[in-house]
């Protein structure tokens, strides 16, 4: 289980990700459910998403590896590090894309605080 | 298997010492006895995609496709890049990628053992071609090997293909996944025994074989028992 959407009376979950054929293109899918446990819609992320946000209009989707992984790999793997916001029916309203992993993801005032790196981002969110 | 990839794993093998190791100073000359050479730029795949569009024999650049291992479980965590190039969507290979030079010639080594060996519990894919490649400077190994012909390989050396068809990993987050008590959990539970059980047999079978046939040298990293 990924969170709760309150003002839906949602519960958001990742599935297991999922290839078309061996070496194809991953896909993870979100669905969310009411609390009954029916489903309402499901979305597929490209990457594998590590953290996840909500207030009161929107949810956000945080991919990012792990600093080790991406130490290792980063130079070598497609690692995506960026923050997705969608709207609580499951549609993609924005993206952020940052150049190294991302740690604390915080919502407050109207913002996103994303730490990446050695820098603090405050993300505006457009209403 | 062509003649300058047997030459350079028997090369390689004869590098290692009497702990198995390779000193840095032969490093530099195995490298420089590879005439093969990928220069890999930014943009990682596309530097490699005429490498491995040649490997695997295909005609058309735009078919082939090089993407990384990834999903749930222990994949992408193999210690080296490794991608799968597919033509149309077929898998046609994986490519092993050695950011530092020792393990390539270590992967080579090991592969000059494997070869030299005949197994029953699993089979070993061929390789369809080994390259030295560059970063700037830097030198660096590539491995390609083929997917075997049947189910019971499919794919480079990892002990997750052994298994028929499906990594353990995945088997083991199958049985997870379906309800408790149900004859699919079940069954799930017998593929899952019988995967490990495979694995094991065919380790087993890996490492006893080698003990028997190398240099006492090496004697301390194999198996010596079985239980």
């Amino acid at each position: 289980m990924l969170g709760g959407l309150p003002s839906e009376e949602a519960v958001l979950w990742r599935g297991s990700s999922r290839q078309d054929y061996p070496g194809g293109p991953c896909q993870w899918p979100i669905f969310a459910t009411n609390v009954g446990g029916e489903p309402l819609w499901t979305i597929n992320t490209a990457a594998k998403p590590t953290q996840f946000l909500a207030d009161d209009c929107s949810f956000y989707l945080v991919f990012s590896p792990e600093f080790s992984y991406w130490e290792k790999y980063g130079q070598w793997y497609d690692l995506p590090c960026q923050i997705q916001r969608f709207s609580l029916k499951g549609e993609l309203m924005a993206t952020w894309k940052f150049e190294s992993p991302i740690g604390v993801v915080e919502i407050f005032e109207n913002q996103v605080f994303a730490l990446s790196g050695s820098s603090l981002h405050a993300l505006k969110i457009n209403e | 298997m062509n003649n300058d990839t047997e030459e350079m794993l028997r090369n390689a093998a004869n590098l290692r010492n009497g702990t198995g190791n390779i000193s840095e100073s032969d490093v530099g000359q195995f490298y420089s006895q590879i005439e093969s050479e990928v220069r890999l730029g930014s943009d990682l795949t596309q530097s490699l995609q005429p490498y491995a569009m040649k490997a695997i024999g295909a005609k058309t650049k735009s078919s082939v496709v090089l993407r990384k291992v990834e999903g749930e479980g222990a994949k992408g965590f193999s210690g080296a890049p490794v991608f799968i190039i597919t033509e149309n969507e077929i898998p046609k290979g994986v490519l092993k990628f050695f950011t530092q030079p020792k393990q390539f010639i270590f992967e080579l080594s090991s592969l000059e053992y494997i070869y030299s060996q005949k197994f029953e519990k699993f089979k070993v894919p061929d390789i369809l071609s080994v390259s030295k490649a560059s970063l700037g400077e830097e030198p660096i190994g590539v491995g390609l090997y083929s997917f075997a012909s049947d189910d019971k390989a499919a794919g480079g050396l990892s002990i997750y293909d052994i298994a028929p068809g499906t990594p353990l990993d995945d088997m083991i987050r199958a049985v997870g996944e379906l309800p408790r008590g149900s004859k699919s959990r079940e069954e799930a539970v017998e593929r899952l025994c019988q995967g490990v059980e495979s694995t094991a047999e065919a380790l087993g079978e890996l490492h006893t074989k080698s003990f028997q046939n190398r240099p006492p040298r090496y004697s301390q990293i194999w198996c010596t028992r079985q239980i």
